[in-house]
């Protein structure tokens, strides 16, 4: 399954739907999901369908971050499983990133 | 490499580019037949050599290499069976398409030409259309052939390359990259690469004081990027613990070192951690790997799984790292274990995960602490079955129990030559809430203690006993946390999160540590005194309880308790003197 990705009317909420298996197939789709998106604006990344995710999906994680301004970066990360939340915890990842 | 991306297009350009100068070959013992062909082929543009029977036609192939021969069947000499045969014997690997000609449709004889080698056939009477058809066709075959098998061969050549620089890297990279003494008696291991690199790291040095480090690390990734990020990991890891660094000290150094040097999507899960040198003591910082575990050799079961809550090395800067060391009381016998992700995500046929509670069952069986490690790789193996392997996969046990060890492990004479150091001193701090936020003033004192000419060897003991202190005077004392709540389920996180919310609210407070340190000719006395504006403790109450480590100071101090010669709280609580003693070792 691809990745999608949904604009709010005002375009400043971007959703992204990631795929079931977020991982090193998904680098391109992920990182053309946000390029040279608007910094400003507020990024969802919606894991709801995602039942795995590796370590270079981590990674994915951190170019967003960096592409969009570090600390500055507004993202949100929801509707993770609880083996993902695990693993996002575990890296401290709920410390650069909001997790609902 | 040019042509690396092949498609119809291309191929066909190719064709209209070599067009001019493509050859047919006509084998004909009738002239006649010769002519017409001929004629045909050359006004297609094609250049036309001719042979009279199948002797010729091989004379002809071996001199011109043509690109399409057209072959009659019966003619002197030498058939077109055998002419055929001999041709693409002579060929090779060479595509050369052969078009035999012939009269009748017998399906034997049809039959015949294909299995000497014959590529298709032609009954007479000849058309132009289906001639220039099957012979383009033919040579398209024929130039497609020609550009994979060019393709194949450049591929073989560059695999071949890559092979012989990979084992060249590999001998570089394992000099750097080494296993230390991970041949020590007491650990037993498993690391196997997924390829000629491995994107998992396990390194194993003894300290200044006959201790142990160790490190685990899962890079992001595999093969070469991972191997080039370990370079440095080892690097620092390895001169770090011979020069006695702590393990926040080491952890902090690697983690720069990588923020500095990798993109931002790559990093290193790890585990840094130090075994005293009799293994009572275990000090851990765990960044993004899976679960440690404790394994109790008497009890015969699981007694702690540290959870990981810090960031991997060299996703942020030092001063977001937290660099606080989980510390733990080892029994003779006990075992720690450490692994990769590689052991909870491998696969059995039907694509599921062992997972981690397959992992904890093999610690549930209640077996002895002797068999474990081999008893994990079996049920890991078995679920497996045949499955290829998808990840590193990397386990380490480590015993404590120092009985297995010789005593000659470490070398006192490499200890490095000091300069003079003051032998009778004291010295004061006074730290309030932005130090606390900002400064690591156990590292530094614990650098700076040591220095002391022979203290090197006790750094570790002394990073104990003052983190164990500092970290109580300021989690129970200025920040008024209870420990209880760490033995709560989740406790753990609770307690970290109230720390970071007190330590922000802060108003005031204070920690006063101050060190006297004397020195004779024989053994050295340092006297560690800290004090904190909190409102203190029953201390009394506390020293009778201890040892049953429910006390609100915990577990931690009895630890330092047993490294020091005398600990004691003063006042209501609030202040702690310790008493670090050492003998000198004959120089």
């Amino acid at each position: 399954m691809a990745i999608t990705i949904t604009k709010s009317d005002d375009g400043r909420t971007v959703t992204i739907k990631l795929p079931s298996e977020f991982d090193f197939r998904s680098h391109k789709d992920f990182r053309e999901s946000h390029r040279g998106a608007d910094p400003s604006a507020q990024y969802i990344l919606d894991f709801a369908a995602t039942e795995h995710i590796d370590s270079s999906a981590l990674g994915m994680l951190l170019v967003m971050r960096e592409g969009l301004g570090n600390d500055d970066a507004k993202v949100k990360i929801i509707n993770c499983r609880s083996n993902i939340k695990k693993l996002l915890e575990m890296a401290s990842f709920d410390n650069l990133f909001e997790v609902a | 490499m040019t042509g690396s991306r092949l498609s119809i297009e291309t191929v066909d350009k190719v064709i209209e580019a070599n067009r001019s100068t493509q050859m047919a070959l006509v084998v004909d013992d009738d002239a006649v037949n010769r002519l017409i062909l001929e004629g045909m082929l050359s006004d297609s543009g094609y250049e036309v050599i001719t042979a009279k029977n199948g002797q010729e036609a091989i004379k002809q192939y071996v001199d011109h290499q043509p690109d399409v021969i057209l072959m009659d069947i019966m003619m002197p000499v030498l058939d077109g069976y055998q002419a055929t045969q001999q041709i693409k014997a002579l060929a090779g690997e060479r595509f050369v398409p052969i078009i035999f000609l012939t009269a009748v449709t017998d399906e034997d004889e049809l039959a015949r030409c294909v299995k000497v080698g014959g590529d298709d056939f032609l009954t007479k009477p000849y058309s132009k259309i289906i001639i220039m058809a099957k012979v383009e066709a033919l040579t398209r075959m024929s130039d497609l052939y020609a550009t994979t098998k060019r393709q194949r061969d450049e591929i073989d050549i560059y695999n071949e390359q890559l092979l012989v620089e990979q084992k060249v890297a590999k001998k570089i990279y394992s000099r750097v990259v080494h296993e230390g003494c991970l041949d020590t008696p007491n650990l037993k291991y498993i690391l196997s690469p997924l390829s000629v690199f491995n994107g998992d790291l396990l390194l194993a040095a003894h300290t200044p004081s006959g201790g142990l480090n160790i490190l685990l690390g899962d890079a992001t990734g595999h093969g070469l990027p991972a191997a080039i990020g370990a370079v440095p990991v080892s690097d620092l890891f390895y001169e770090l613990t011979e020069n006695g660094a702590t393990v926040d000290e080491i952890v902090l150094e690697i983690n720069s070192k990588l923020k500095n040097i990798l993109p931002p999507e790559f990093f290193f899960c790890a585990c840094v951690c130090n075994f005293s040198k009799d293994y009572r003591l275990f000090t851990m910082w765990h960044g993004g790997l899976p679960d440690v575990l404790i394994y109790s050799g008497k009890k015969k079961k699981l007694k702690h799984t540290v959870r990981s809550n810090n960031f991997p090395l060299g996703v942020v800067n030092n001063d977001r790292l937290k660099t606080d060391v989980h510390i733990f009381d080892l029994n003779k016998g006990d075992r720690v274990y450490l692994y990769s992700d590689g052991i909870t995500e491998a696969k059995n046929q039907a694509r599921e995960e062992f997972g981690e509670e397959r992992l904890l069952r093999c610690f549930e069986k209640g077996n002895s602490a002797d068999g474990l490690f081999e008893s994990i790789l079996e049920t890991i193996n078995e679920f497996r079955g045949d499955e290829e392997q998808s990840d590193d996969l990397t386990l380490l046990e480590i015993n404590a129990d120092p009985s297995l060890l010789s005593n000659e492990i470490f070398d006192n004479s490499a200890s490095t030559a000091t300069l003079p150091y003051p032998s009778n001193w004291n010295m004061n701090m006074m730290l309030t809430k932005r130090d606390f936020i900002e400064t690591n003033p156990v590292s530094i004192l614990t650098k700076f203690t040591t220095q002391v000419d022979g203290l090197m060897q006790h750094r570790e003991n002394i990073f104990i006993v003052l983190s164990e202190l500092y970290n109580n005077a300021l989690d129970h004392g200025v920040l008024g946390l209870d420990s209880k709540l760490k033995s709560e389920p989740d406790g753990f996180l609770t307690y970290l999160n109230l720390r970071q919310e007190r330590l922000a609210a802060l108003e005031g407070g204070y920690i006063s540590i101050s060190l006297e340190h004397k020195m004779d000719v024989n053994q050295g006395e340092l006297v560690i005194n800290i004090a904190d504006s909190g409102s203190g403790f029953d201390h009394q109450k506390q020293v009778l309880s201890m040892n049953k480590s429910k006390a609100r100071a915990g577990r931690g101090v009895s630890l330092a308790s047993s490294l020091c010669k005398e600990l004691v709280y003063l006042g209501n609580g609030n202040k702690v003197r310790a008493t670090y003693q050492w003998k000198k070792s004959a120089a």
